[in-house]
């Protein structure tokens, strides 16, 4: 980091994951809000900043009450599966301004046991999408990463088959997670198999729909020093957006990933080459290759190239998502949070079987909506 | 009941739009002071910020600019398979429409398209695309 940096992550869990039946969205977070403050050594009543998103209108004063907390830092910042990124940078902030101590992260989803995913998505009044969009049908999201795909493949002269390796890599990583959901093995010709739900995806193309619930905590640099567990430094950290409906994108291939990730990549004084593991948020599998490519570990174009050459699969020498993913691992319908939880472990060297050798950095990219919004976040320990 | 398609939200600044396509329209905005064309209207010019803006009728031609045939229908007033397509317009917007009279396997990205209006139900009228020539 340019200098040294201000706040630390001390402590990651999940809740229960996959199908949790009779529980709510709030009740998943606290599970693992609680878990997060035992793996960091602290207790609810070290908490002065509490952060979470789509629990419900009012998602952190119903968390606070949930916690029986009174922090004095506030912030359900809701950008779809990058809030959680966003929610970081905001926790460094607050702790750099002098606002809190420990900012708790936390987030649930039930959207597997109550149904609530359907094909067409979700509707709000007043957006462009409910104006000019909706009346059209396209699935959402599924429509919209589809029409990148589509032309992504288009320019780059891509295949189906290099969408479909990056569910056999995450599908590989699964296996060797004992939490994850999916950890049978998948084959190239299985995913090619699975059928086409709005081209060029693919069912095996789309991540999961579990429940589960997950949690972060943030300190300062202080506090994290007087903790039992090596710190994961916040090392720079960086936002972007370029439209909320996906007709009002500048460029469907080039995203907003690209200034978020420059600006964590300047507050961090780190190059895409400094990263040693990246977990990206791969909610079909269209975004790892546009990832790869917007984050700048390879050129425009040519991710298929770089993860052929590189290898993104366990044993390989770029481990991407190594958790599985939302492709294999779990999806509660935002993903950010998890991204998080694997990069502290592997940063801590607890990941046991799926373990990255010397692993001391790692870029967590979250994204939300149809690639509308952007937080990258970068990790490091010393 | 059936699950129908939402109607598109025209009490509000959509409404000139969608006015528009039931005539038989289609219209964007242009800024009186850079001639800059956009989709959906805004008080203001997205390119220079001016404030001085009208409705104009485009020419209805354009690219495919990308596509994605739909095989599960989420709604009973449209069976799948349908294509939800993004087409860049010759003026310069891009919208999200459909791609009509043209089988799936032979869209294609960068396709010259033709507008035309399809009625949807309670007067609105869509606007979709056409292959072109």
């Amino acid at each position: 980091m340019s200098g040294a940096p201000f706040a630390a992550l001390v402590g990651a869990a999940e809740s229960d994951l996959g199908a949790v039946p009779g529980r709510t969205a709030a009740e998943l977070a606290v599970q693992a809000s609680l878990a997060a403050l035992d793996d960091a050594g602290l207790s609810l009543a070290d908490v002065d900043g509490l952060f979470t998103a789509n629990l419900s209108r009012f998602s952190v004063t119903q968390l606070a009450e949930q916690l029986a907390i009174e922090p004095a830092v506030l912030d359900c910042t809701m950008t779809g599966g990058s809030s959680f990124e966003m929610h970081v940078a905001h926790a460094v902030s607050a702790i750099q301004a002098g606002l809190c101590e420990v900012a708790l992260i936390a987030y649930g989803s039930v959207q597997r046991s109550r149904r609530a995913r359907t094909l067409q998505g979700f509707s709000e009044n007043g957006t462009s999408a409910a104006l000019y969009e909706n009346c059209y049908a396209p699935l959402f999201p599924l429509s919209f990463y589809a029409l990148v795909a589509q032309r992504y493949l288009h320019e780059t002269g891509a295949s189906g088959e290099d969408l479909a390796r990056v569910a056999v890599a995450a599908r590989q990583w699964a296996a060797l997670n004992p939490k994850a959901f999916r950890r049978e093995p998948l084959t190239l010709d299985e995913v090619m198999g699975s059928p086409v739900v709005s081209s060029p995806l693919r069912g095996m193309d789309c991540c999961l729909v579990t429940d589960g619930g997950g949690a972060v905590v943030v300190t300062s640099a202080a506090r994290a020093r007087s903790l039992a567990k090596p710190p994961v430094w916040v090392m720079g950290h960086g936002e972007a957006t370029t439209h909320d409906a996906m007709s009002q994108a500048p460029n469907l291939l080039h995203h907003g990933s690209a200034q978020s990730s420059q600006r964590a990549y300047a507050m961090a004084g780190l190059k895409p080459a400094d990263i040693d593991v990246v977990q990206i948020y791969d909610a079909f599998t269209i975004n790892v290759l546009v990832g790869l490519e917007n984050l700048g570990f390879c050129g425009f174009g040519e991710a298929r190239h770089f993860i052929a050459e590189h290898g993104i699969a366990p044993g390989g020498r770029f481990p991407l998502n190594t958790s599985g993913g939302g492709l294999s691992y779990c999806h509660p319908g935002m993903f950010g949070v998890f991204l998080l939880i694997e990069a502290v472990r592997q940063l801590r060297g607890e990941c046991g079987e799926r373990q990255v050798g010397g692993a001391r950095t790692a870029l967590c990219h979250g994204t939300g909506g149809v690639f509308s919004s952007h937080a990258t976040v970068l990790l490091g320990v010393h | 009941m059936a699950n129908l398609r939402p109607l598109p939200e025209a009490d509000c600044g959509a409404g000139p739009f969608w006015a528009g396509a039931a005539r038989g329209e289609l219209l964007v905005q242009r800024c009186d002071a850079c001639g800059h064309h956009q989709h959906y209207a805004r008080p203001f010019c997205t390119a220079c910020r001016g404030r001085s803006l009208q409705m104009v009728k485009s020419a209805g031609r354009g690219l495919l600019h990308s596509f994605t045939v739909v095989q599960r229908a989420p709604f009973d007033d449209l069976p799948a398979p349908y294509i939800v397509a993004l087409v860049k317009l010759d003026e310069g917007p891009t919208l999200l429409s459909h791609l009509v009279g043209c089988a799936p396997a032979e869209a294609r990205c960068d396709m010259p398209v033709l507008v035309e209006f399809q009625p949807m139900r309670d007067g609105v009228v869509l606007p979709v695309f056409k292959p072109a020539g």
